[in-house]
């Protein structure tokens, strides 16, 4: 499997590699891949990058959390009732597809080009996934599974916490899963459009204005895809710990 | 006299339909006594499910009592166990077999008297070897052993069964109902089992009420004139097993909804 992918990697690398040297495509369009990973190389340990990036992790993180907050809570609530998730089901439908860098020139006004407008986004664009993957595991909650806790003696809210939460786990996982490499391209996103002074997306601009300095681009660009496979990882082993059993249930 | 472990009074359920009101139970009334099994058995659709989703106070009745000790019910009481016939969703598939069992006690019973009493509960349904696998990871009888360790373990006054044994196969059917006879004993408990299954209603118990067709109400109370401990094999052949078996068929035959046929 490992070996699979890095061959894959390997494969890309070299694909790419002809494409640029052979001028397949403009040389300003895209400079070959071993130059780009030796840029790569510079920018790891160059401060002034690493503090953009730094930026545009907190500015994540920070968007991230708001969005954590207001979807569990919220989900739980939803799911648990009957009644309030078919009304909410179909308000979220027509919420979600609303693009949240769409509403950036909007936040801007609102809260200025710097961390709370970035994290609003981010916010924005991870919350419905979220809310409908944590409504939608409560909601699913086995009624057997409930009744056998309600039989138990316990109480409404003893069963949520006890059961239906833990029983919810997968599915808001899977939420998390789709949305953390979401909220990184929503930060960088917001960087470009919003004018933002730091970070990864304003670094980025900055590069593309400067002569040759695609190659700072494109390896930017391979780093930030490094950081969201290494958060990608930080999920699975997260599922792996706490949503085995949703899998191997199945098998 | 002291009061019946368990007394129905005048139990009635209807609910709401687009059709108008649909009566499930239409004033059941009876009781069972400490130290006895009693099945109920009927035809599908005889309001069962209701009837022990209401003693069990998982549902509010629309009319009648039900009194557990002499105390009047409201809500889910103390002292009742329930074993479900879905095993799978009963069971908590994050939690492993021994903590399955220990679950109801959480926060009720100090932590050493929780750990005897998984390890006598597994132990008494035969698998103490299991406590540390998922119940995922067991066949279907040994899941819904599990469900009854569980069951054990909270010490109930009274231990309602919900059709337990109508999604295991024939072989494994009859070993649990055997293991329940076992531990029964063992604990020296009071059993009300619903089932559809007339020769297991009259295998198992001290007594067979036999419900009609909704609206429900009871139509037979017979008492099964046979000795413990059974045995598939010999307790069935019995002419005591085949009369009881036949008189309780023929009243569920005959009953249709609100009562016997004239």
């Amino acid at each position: 499997m490992l070996r699979r992918g890095a061959t894959g990697v390997l494969g890309t690398l070299l694909v790419w590699e002809v494409v640029a040297r052979f001028d397949l495509l403009p040389r300003d369009a895209l400079p070959p891949a071993s130059s780009t990973i030796a840029r790569a190389a510079e920018l790891v340990v160059d401060t002034t990058f690493l503090g953009n990036v730094g930026a545009t992790l907190w500015a994540s993180l920070v968007g991230y959390l708001l969005a954590l907050v207001v979807a569990l809570p919220l989900g739980m609530l939803l799911g648990l009732s009957d009644r309030l998730y078919l009304v909410s089901s179909t308000v979220i439908e027509l919420l979600r597809p609303l693009p949240p860098v769409g509403l950036v020139p909007l936040l801007v006004l609102v809260a200025g080009q710097g961390l709370e407008m970035k994290a609003a986004v981010v916010a924005l664009g991870c919350v419905w996934p979220l809310l409908i993957n944590t409504i939608h595991g409560v909601h699913a909650t086995d009624s057997t599974a409930r009744a056998t806790a309600r039989s138990f003696g316990w109480s409404r809210r003893q069963v949520a916490i006890r059961v239906v939460w833990p029983s919810a786990i997968p599915s808001v996982l899977t939420g998390v899963r789709i949305t953390v490499s979401v909220a990184l391209i929503l930060c960088v996103g917001a960087e470009f459009i919003g004018g933002s002074t730091a970070g990864l997306g304003s670094w980025l601009l900055q590069q593309s204005m400067l002569p040759g300095g695609i190659e700072s681009v494109c390896a930017g660009v391979v780093i930030a895809g490094s950081l969201g496979l290494l958060i990608n990882g930080a999920v699975s082993a997260l599922e792996t710990r706490f949503a085995a059993w949703a899998r191997r249930e199945e098998a | 006299m002291s009061p019946a472990l368990l007394e129905v009074t005048d139990l009635r359920h209807s609910y709401q339909t687009r059709q108008g009101e649909h009566t499930v139970l239409d004033g059941l009334t009876f009781s069972v006594e400490r130290g006895e099994f009693v099945s109920i058995v009927g035809p599908s659709g005889c309001g069962k499910t209701t009837l022990l989703r209401s003693l069990s106070g998982l549902l509010r009745p629309s009319g009648g009592t039900v009194a557990l000790g002499g105390t009047v019910i409201d809500g889910v009481p103390q002292g009742l166990a329930m074993v479900f016939q879905d095993y799978r969703g009963s069971l908590f598939p994050w939690r492993r077999v021994g903590e399955n069992v220990e679950f109801p006690l959480l926060g009720s019973v100090p932590k050493s008297e929780r750990r005897r009493r998984t390890e006598e509960s597994l132990e008494a349904v035969g698998l103490a070897a299991a406590a540390d696998r998922y119940p995922w990871q067991l066949s279907g009888g040994m899941q819904q052993r599990v469900a009854i360790a569980r069951a054990l373990a909270m010490r109930p006054e009274l231990l309602l069964m919900d059709e337990p044994f109508a999604s295991v196969d024939a072989q494994t059917r009859s070993d649990l109902e055997d293991l329940l006879l076992r531990v029964r004993e063992q604990f020296d408990m009071t059993i009300l089992f619903v089932t559809h299954d007339v020769d297991e209603s009259v295998y198992l118990s001290t007594r067979v009420l036999s419900l009609s067709k909704a609206p429900t109400v009871q139509t037979a109370d017979v008492t099964v004139p046979l000795a413990f401990p059974r045995d598939q094999i010999t307790t069935r052949e019995e002419g005591a097993f085949v009369t009881t078996r036949s008189e309780v068929a023929r009243l569920i035959r005959q009953a249709g909804p609100g009562g016997l046929a004239a």
